[in-house]
């Protein structure tokens, strides 16, 4: 600690200069290294841990029971009738991704950021195993995957524009045009050439069109307003 | 406790008025001799709502007035931000008037006034550090209590002490405000000083007054000093009386048990008009006057004033007083009072974790007209004198800080301004 010589208090070794005052403090001896006083986030409100209430957990060994019990049902009664563990495999794949997108998604509801990175690696995993149970054709491979991952960027790339997009109509053309091309892309992926799409097509880039010059419109007027007053 | 109840004469003008500026919150921080751990402190939360269920509570509103009812929603410790007092928006569904803060070594309690004053928050902060020192494994005994003290805790006192034959005080006029313009909504600036009490009570002892008596005094010879260094033109306009706000604790002077809101405030002024006063004649009229006002006959003039006005307005919908509070509230409320000075006291906690507290603060609530207002608490031999203020100035914090030195008080000085 070291005395302001204006104002005769004491300051703590935080400060550079007197927060009466504001005149620099001479320091005789080394300064000690306190931790801050406050933090520098202005006003940002933190949940600290935990995130899981007592009600939460009981929704999650709800449904944890919930799901031993459809996979001991099912596949007891596969095992009884078939004498081996046929359909029952797709119930106990289904059944055990649903329980782990719910108790992630009441894990996770604090972090949207890993709660996103959390299903979309989920729902892979879940449609590659039933690919795999399926065993007829390595629909997974040529079609789930490119799709999925199509959707993934297409995602990406609107997230972004929406940072720089800011009017509620521009960024309703953005999701217009995302969709379109998502669709044409699936389409393209499932049977090779464009087919069903070019209906979608047809309804969807009129109709964005129509917004794009809704916007303008309504943005020169605006600024016409602007100008006038 | 019973599932809802209507807020208590004091904390039926707080849900109208609040803004990002008049946040009607305060503070009161302990800081511990280590780290705080977040899971203890937030179970020790969990164990003290459960204890104190007059804080679990959400703000709703009805046809005629705002109420409380019981919040199903956790209330989760958050993490400390650069400016205390924010806003708790009490209106919103599931958000409690109260919120458990934690930063370092330090554990804050932020409270909106509709649901208590600093009596009643104080209560439920030594509760929960107590609670987060028995989950430290610490052997502190907490009392059981029986439904009849939670019914006593959550009374409305004014309607009980309010007596209809006593007639309301006299209306006070327009007081002094520091000249100075307001920062950024969301800036509150806050200039600590500690002291050791002893020193501060002799000094006080000297003068034949109360500690409180003798910063009162402090504070108003800085505010004239302020005055005096506004150039003449700008003295003739500001010049009102300098009115300081005292809010006195009302459990002092009727037995009563309420955890709610149970203060009311007195205003002693001296003119500058009438001259320059010397720091004697300051401190005696406010000596004179906290001996005068401080007493349940004048203070019963004021609970009259306040209950007849609730009662008068019982039939308008809330929407309508909404409006009429918002007004009243500037108009009857912080033009009259120039700053205040609220002191909550010696405070302590259980003697087997007394070493391990090492301060307690206690943070005004924002004011939009005073601008700057103080905060005094006293633990152990520290007493903690908090100027909250939303100026960029710190004029009145040097002259009154400067005017202890000057006294032999020595000071020691902290903040959170850059």
């Amino acid at each position: 600690m070291s005395f302001c010589i204006t104002c005769g208090v004491k300051i703590s070794d935080r400060h550079t200069n007197c927060p009466l005052c504001n005149r620099p403090i001479e320091y005789t001896s080394k300064r000690e290294n306190l931790p801050p006083l406050y933090p520098e986030e202005v006003n940002k409100i933190t949940i600290i841990k935990p995130q899981t209430t007592i009600k939460d957990w009981v929704v999650i060994h709800f449904y944890m029971f919930f799901t031993f019990l459809i996979v001991l049902s099912t596949t007891g009664i596969d095992y009884t009738l078939n004498k081996g563990f046929t359909w029952s495999s797709y119930s106990t794949v289904s059944a055990l991704f649903i329980y782990s997108i719910i108790s992630s998604v009441i894990h996770l509801r604090r972090n949207p950021y890993i709660l996103y990175a959390t299903i979309n690696l989920l729902i892979p995993i879940f449609l590659f195993s039933l690919d795999w149970l399926t065993q007829r054709d390595a629909w997974f491979i040529d079609k789930a995957l490119p799709s999925f991952i199509t959707l993934q960027v297409i995602s990406l790339v609107v997230y972004i524009l929406f940072k720089i997009i800011l009017l509620k109509l521009q960024r309703a053309v953005t999701i217009i045009i995302a969709t379109n091309l998502l669709i044409i892309t699936i389409d393209q992926i499932t049977s090779g050439t464009v087919t069903w799409s070019i209906l979608c097509t047809a309804l969807l880039l009129p109709t964005a069109i129509y917004i794009m010059i809704l916007s303008a419109k309504l943005q020169s007027s605006y600024y016409l307003h602007q100008t006038i007053d | 406790m019973t599932k809802w109840f209507p807020l208590d004469n004091a904390g039926i003008f707080y849900p109208s008025i609040i803004s990002d500026r008049v946040t009607t919150v305060f503070r009161l921080s302990v800081t511990v001799d280590h780290p705080i751990k977040i899971q203890k402190l937030q179970k020790a939360l969990d164990l003290s709502l459960k204890y104190y269920p007059l804080f679990n509570v959400h703000c709703r509103s009805g046809f005629f007035w705002y109420y409380f009812e019981e919040n199903k929603k956790r209330l989760l410790v958050t993490q400390d931000s650069l400016y205390p007092c924010r806003k708790i928006p009490i209106k919103r569904r599931g958000v409690h008037p109260i919120q458990i803060k934690a930063f370092h070594n330090r554990i804050s309690l932020e409270v909106s006034h509709s649901i208590t004053d600093g009596g009643g928050a104080w209560v439920f902060l030594q509760h929960l550090i107590h609670r987060y020192f028995i989950e430290l494994g610490y052997d502190i005994k907490i009392s059981k209590r029986d439904d009849k003290t939670r019914d006593l805790e959550i009374e409305d006192s004014f309607k009980k002490y309010f007596k209809p034959q006593i007639p309301p005080p006299r209306k006070s006029d327009k007081a002094f405000h520091v000249p100075w313009k307001s920062e950024r909504k969301d800036v509150y600036n806050i200039i600590t000083g500690y002291s050791p009490v002893d020193k501060v009570k002799s000094v006080a002892k000297s003068y034949g007054v109360s500690i409180t008596e003798y910063l009162l005094a402090v504070l108003g010879i800085s505010l004239q000093k302020i005055f005096q260094s506004m150039p003449k033109k700008c003295q003739r306009r500001y010049s009102k009386p300098f009115r300081l706000m005292v809010p006195i604790d009302l459990r002092k002077l009727f037995p009563s048990q309420t955890l709610r809101n149970f203060f009311l405030s007195i205003e002693p002024s001296f003119d500058p008009e009438l001259g320059e006063f010397t720091f004697e004649e300051i401190i005696k009229i406010i000596h004179h006057f906290m001996q005068v006002e401080v007493n349940e006959k004048y203070i019963s003039r004021q609970i009259s004033r306040n209950i007849r006005g609730q009662m008068e307005a019982k039939l308008l919908p809330l929407f309508i007083k909404t409006l009429i509070l918002k007004s009243l509230y500037t108009k009857l409320g912080e033009s009259k009072y120039s700053t205040s000075i609220s002191n909550m006291g010696m405070v302590n906690f259980d003697p087997l974790i007394e070493e391990n507290i090492n301060k307690v603060e206690f943070i005004p609530p924002p004011s939009a007209l005073c601008k700057i207002k103080v905060g005094v608490i006293t633990h152990k031999n520290k007493i903690s004198i908090t100027f909250g203020s939303i100026v960029k100035e710190t004029q009145l914090e040097q002259l009154f800080f400067s005017r202890l030195v000057e006294d032999g008080i020595s000071v020691d000085i902290d903040t959170n301004r850059s």
